[in-house]
């Protein structure tokens, strides 16, 4: 049904480590300086291409405002240095943005109308709290019962999908632990070296005895959500922080985190004019919407979706990363959808990796098209739940 | 053209605290317990206690984004909140800056009879009804209720409580105008009576009433 003129291919992918938000590595760490890293350590993975050759650079970003505002796309990719005349445009739709960012980066090259692009997310979590500095709402939300959804915080309808589709907490508890044990596991047997870029973090603080400024330069080089000792029994300890008689807990929900991702496409005749390694073709992206109030069940109508679109079987995707918004949602999408356990989020997820919001997407694309290389699987998907009633997928083929 | 000074000392609770909130100064002894606790038994503050923050929040922003201050003040009474000490009443802003707390309270009638002559001694004028003041306005008042919504549905408050909860938000934000709408006193004044009477309708606040009256304790309903 696509009625492209030429394919997209990525050929780079890199991103940040991800620090846990408000408190983490990064909370001083500027959103764009994030996202600048993330731009040019996905360019020397390709040193024949110049940095005037990027025709766009397209930046998912949930909360776009204050540090992460202004189109921090074209702020950050100015602060790295490339050319002024690149040029830069922020999209939101919240936990998709980062994904995305890189269909619409691969779409311009579809389209024939541009050669390399980079599609790419940032998110502060720690400087721009979920909701953004001020929330104002609509009061037609509230002007029947119909819209009401649209006022729910993501744990509110968490913790409907939970009661809908019947999740219990034991189940949502222990899938929290899978997740830490595979992210830990992954990291020990270094799953992410080859698409992580260590990030020095230089926190200035005052020396009060010194009368100076003291520069602590910090080197990160894994993401630091991840926590060892994660068991059913702690979990099990953890009070629910939405509903008084709720299943939903901090233990079983995504972490509040920073970091940032990019990735490098290229058509057929750049990949020629360069000599590069194609890693991955794009091959399709679909989103789909759900009543506001059970978002989390945003996945279940966008992978078939996707599926249709680009003709591909579920029992071919080899991999997907599903965005562990919830575990409750996770569940509900894996048991309706019939996904394969093994096959979901093999190196763990958000409750265990973290979830920057409008960066996840672009992360989690660098997790998937470097695992794909290494494990020569052939499809792969990104999938996440969208605030206020959505879900998206995309879909990739492994060329490398 | 007398100033009135409130001397407090113990309980000043819904109207009490109205009282002191209208008054030129205010005297408390340190062991002063006060707040709007109209919530409790199912209603609002209604004789000038919401108008007064509103009128204080509006003070406050000096011309600057208004919510915070009124999400403050609307948090405060909502939850009923009771200041455990007079300074505690003034971090809750039941108090003003120019408030006096005492600590010996058998010297809480002196002082508050030095403010009074003080007062008076220095020319006092009541202040003129404010007559220009902005409200926060429909889209605070939607807020307000966003977060209370999730409330409901986590089971924290009861349907009764946001009901309590949105009259308040209305009230308190000026009602359904624009932000920054210019209103005066009465216009505050007219916005609580008229939830008042229409809590005081409903049977779930008579209930809480009721319970109130003959076991001293708030009804959750």
């Amino acid at each position: 049904m696509s009625k492209q003129v030429q394919d997209a291919y990525i050929v780079a992918a890199a991103r940040s480590p991800v620090g846990k938000a408000p408190r983490g590595v990064f909370r001083h760490v500027r959103p764009d300086d994030l996202l600048g890293h993330a731009l040019n350590a996905a360019m020397t993975q390709v040193p024949a291409v110049e940095r005037g050759e990027v025709d766009d650079v397209v930046v998912g970003c949930a909360m776009p405002e204050a540090e992460q505002g202004m189109n921090v796309a074209r702020i950050g990719l100015l602060l790295a240095d490339f050319p002024n005349s690149v040029s830069g445009i922020t999209v939101n739709r919240f936990c998709s943005s980062g994904l995305n960012a890189v269909a619409i980066a691969a779409d311009r090259i579809r389209l024939g109308e541009a050669d390399i692009m980079i599609g790419a997310g940032t998110e502060s979590m720690s400087m721009i709290p979920m909701g953004g500095n001020k929330i104002v709402a609509n009061e037609r939300i509230f002007a029947d019962s119909e819209h009401v959804g649209i006022a729910y915080g993501m744990g509110i309808t968490a913790e409907k999908v939970a009661q809908q589709w019947k999740v219990p907490r034991d189940a949502q508890d222990a899938f929290a632990v899978e997740s830490h044990r595979r992210a830990l596991t992954a990291i020990e047997t270094g799953e992410f070296e080859d698409e992580i870029a260590p990030y020095t973090v230089r926190d200035r603080i005052a020396d009060l005895e010194r009368r100076e400024i003291v520069e602590q330069p910090n080197v990160v080089s894994v993401d630091e959500g991840p926590r060892p000792g994660t068991t059913t029994d702690v979990l099990a300890g953890l009070r629910p922080v939405f509903a008084a008689k709720g299943t939903v807990t901090a233990g079983n929900s995504s972490q509040t985190s920073d970091g940032a991702g990019a990735v490098i496409l290229a058509s057929d005749t750049a990949i020629k004019r360069h000599n590069l390694q194609p890693l991955a073709r794009f091959l399709g992206f679909a989103v789909a919407g759900v009543p506001p109030e059970i978002m989390g069940i945003g996945p279940k109508f966008a992978i078939p979706k996707v599926l249709k679109q680009t003709d591909i079987k579920l029992e071919d995707v080899d991999w997907i990363e599903l965005n562990e918004a919830f575990a409750a949602q996770s569940l509900a999408v894996i048991n309706d959808l019939g996904l394969n356990r093994e096959r979901v989020n093999p190196l763990g997820g958000a409750i265990a990796l973290g979830h920057p919001l409008g960066a996840t997407g672009a992360i989690r694309t660098t997790t998937l098209i470097h695992g794909m290389r290494r494990r020569k699987h052939r499809y792969g998907m990104v999938t996440m739940c969208i605030g206020t009633g959505m879900g998206a997928a995309g879909l990739f083929e492994n060329v490398s | 053209m007398v100033p009135t000074v409130a001397a407090v000392d113990g309980m000043a609770l819904g109207g009490g605290c109205e009282i002191i909130m209208h008054c030129d100064r205010a005297v408390a002894s340190l062991e002063s317990y006060i707040g709007l606790v109209e919530v409790g038994v199912g209603l609002i503050p209604a004789a000038g206690g919401c108008k007064e923050l509103a009128l204080r929040a509006a003070g406050e922003a000096k011309g600057g984004d208004l919510f915070p201050f009124i999400r403050r003040y609307f948090e405060n009474v909502a939850t009923a909140q009771v200041g455990r000490s007079a300074e505690h009443a003034r971090e809750l802003g039941f108090l003003r800056d120019r408030d006096a707390v005492v600590i010996n309270r058998f010297e809480l009638l002196y002082v508050a009879k030095q403010q009074l002559n003080a007062r008076y001694e220095s020319g006092y004028r009541p202040p003129l009804r404010a007559a220009r003041i902005p409200v926060a306005g429909r889209g605070a008042i939607a807020t307000l209720k966003m977060g209370m919504q999730n409330m409901l549905a986590g089971d924290y408050v009861s349907d009764h409580d946001y009901l309590i909860g949105s009259k308040l938000a209305h009230v308190i934000c000026g009602g359904d105008i624009d932000q920054g709408s210019l209103v005066d006193e009465q216009w505050f004044l007219d916005l609580e009576r008229e939830a008042f009477i229409e809590l005081l309708s409903t049977e779930k606040t008579q209930a809480r009433v009721e319970h109130m009256l003959k076991t001293g304790k708030p009804l959750r309903n």
